[in-house]
């Protein structure tokens, strides 16, 4: 369960509210020494006491309870990870987004941007290092310039030059100059115009990251059964403005995924087949048989339903570099680079084509429940091995999969998020050091 | 006797303008544009100093640098490196391959006079 800041919230509105803990403690109908105890996290409230409390403090009842944000306090215990230098509290950080919720979304946000941003400006540096347009142009630019400065101070420091020679040398240097404006002309067009050559930067990523969480993972428009799947990916495209643009290609791709999965295992057929298999995702996959991967984007990929289990998912290629990421709030994935090696997201690239089930338990007691697949992701030949990719669908709701549960022993594996802010100090698999240690 | 200087450049007008100033500081001037033939431009003539660009079509600065240094009549000649790029590692690769004076693009032309007549001591 994520920690819970209620009492935290409860002694801040109190607090703010001008109430003594006595007071409130009163018209709780519970002792002080009660209040205190909750107050400071260490007894959880509901119910009826629960309701009596938000209602002393004009708030509502689910304003008090929300569970912590594990993916903010991850965000900003990586942010203080980044600037080593910088003393941070970390011990008081849950007391810090109890207090300032506002403050501790801003601090979470402006650490995104600036993830965001950073990623982008290598990835452009390094496109300008290996741009052989740029280079050309630069070098282009560099050889006018010399032919220019020479010329120029030739004509200028020069008095006994020949006529004709001068008019040589003033020719040049309209040349010249006519040539270097025309490059960087050129230059500046090159770079303003659309990136047509799929580099892969954060900013392509994070559109279509945007486009997933603001449509919930559900795209209803690509569940329907339609005559022609393309149509339906393009009035997709067109209405979110992936076309003409650098995430063309890659949203294309996702989508025709999508679409496909959509329409070999629809939402009432997954809905059925679980409850028939009670969950068991191998008989599942192979009652429909479909690879053990679509089943877990499918399951990903439903609408909201109360009574049923929550779903993250993650997929990574053969260097654990991500190709897609559902987190939820209470486990938080990277966006980019690799997370925990101990996850069997990571593990069943070892072992690809066979499944893992696994609980994984983070440092904050947290359990999960997951199951991953790794598979081939390129065609085979004799020349070399393909590539693989790998995938881990996971749920906090363990509670929905008791005949799991019973029916296989599986392994309890304490994983981390990743190195810098995992308290596992003796870890095996440690990779840098942890700043909550420190 | 004027001193004689081979300029291996492919840029023309980057070649009239360092041609004239070698010319009116009393050089015997050879221009020559393609790397292909350089080094047996250079065998040819034997200057008293060579002024090679980097980049040159067909072959570039450092592969005929290297080919006059391996050349034991030629290895001594002295040799002003330009180039555009003026990255460290250039440099570096130039003085591994024996240059003796690298310069980069865009130069003073007092400079590139001064270093030229040094090289000649």
């Amino acid at each position: 369960m994520a920690r819970s800041l209620l009492g935290t919230r409860i002694r801040e509105r109190r607090k703010a509210k001008g109430l003594s803990q006595t007071a409130l403690a009163k018209k709780a109908g519970i002792s002080v020494s009660y209040m205190n105890l909750i107050e400071h996290n260490r007894r959880g409230i509901a119910g009826r006491t629960l309701l009596t409390i938000a209602e002393s403090l004009d708030v509502e009842a689910k304003d008090l309870s929300q569970d912590a944000d594990s993916g903010m306090l991850l965000r900003l215990q990586e942010a203080a990870a980044s600037e080593p230098h910088l003393t941070v509290e970390a011990s008081r950080i849950e007391e810090f987004v109890g207090r300032f919720p506002g403050w501790a979304r801003l601090s979470a946000r402006l650490y995104d941007h600036m993830q965001l941003q950073s990623q982008s400006l290598m990835a452009i540096s390094d496109r300008l290092g290996h741009d052989p347009f740029f280079s050309e142009a630069m070098h282009l630019i560099l050889s006018n310039v010399t032919a220019i400065r020479s010329t120029s101070d030739i004509l200028a420091n020069s008095e006994d030059i020949p006529e004709d020679v001068a008019a040589k040398f003033l020719a040049n240097l309209q040349t010249d100059s006519t040539h270097l404006s025309q490059t960087v002309s050129k230059l500046l067009a090159y770079y303003d115009a659309p990136d047509k050559d799929n580099q892969n930067t954060s900013h392509t990523q994070s559109k279509i990251d945007a486009f997933w969480e603001l449509n919930h993972y559900f795209v209803p428009e690509l569940e329907q059964e339609s005559a022609s799947e393309q149509q339906a990916v393009d009035k997709v495209m067109s209405a979110w403005n992936f076309s003409q643009s650098s995430e063309e290609p890659l949203a294309e791709k996702a989508l025709k995924r999508y679409a496909r999965i959509a329409q070999q295992i629809s939402t009432d057929k997954i809905k059925s087949l679980t409850e028939q298999f009670s969950y068991d995702l191998a008989l599942i996959s192979n009652s429909l048989e479909c690879s053990l991967s679509d089943v877990f984007f499918r399951l990903a990929h439903m609408p909201a339903q109360p009574n049923k289990p929550e779903f993250g998912l993650i997929e990574c290629d053969g260097s654990g570099g991500v190709l897609f990421r559902k987190q939820l709030k209470t486990f938080s994935l990277p966006r980019s680079s690799s997370a925990c090696p101990l996850w069997p997201l990571y593990r069943a690239l070892s072992q690809p084509g066979q499944p893992i089930q696994a609980i994984m338990e983070t440092p904050t007691g947290d359990r999960f429940l997951t199951f991953s697949y790794a598979e081939r992701s390129s065609p085979m030949t004799f020349d070399m091995p393909g590539t693989i990719k790998s995938a881990m669908l996971f749920t906090p709701d363990l509670h929905y999969f008791p005949s799991i549960l019973q029916k296989h022993k599986m392994p309890e594996l304490q994983v981390g998020l990743n190195c810098a802010v995992c308290p596992r100090e003796q870890c095996q698999s440690r990779r840098m050091p942890s700043i909550l240690n420190s | 006797m004027a001193a004689t200087v081979l300029l291996i450049e492919d840029e023309p007008h980057i070649t009239e303008a360092l041609s004239f100033l070698l010319k009116r500081d009393g050089w015997d001037v050879t221009t020559h544009s393609d790397g292909a033939d350089a080094t047996e431009k250079i065998a040819q003539l034997t200057p008293d100093l060579v002024i090679l660009d980097i980049m040159l079509p067909n072959r570039n600065g450092m592969q005929i640098l290297e080919d006059i240094r391996q050349d034991q009549a030629l290895a001594n000649t002295p040799v002003l490196m330009l180039t555009a790029k003026g990255q460290r590692k250039d440099s570096l690769a130039a003085k591994d391959a024996g240059v003796s004076l690298f310069m980069t693009k865009p130069f003073s032309n007092t400079e590139i006079i001064e270093n030229a007549r040094k090289l000649i001591g």
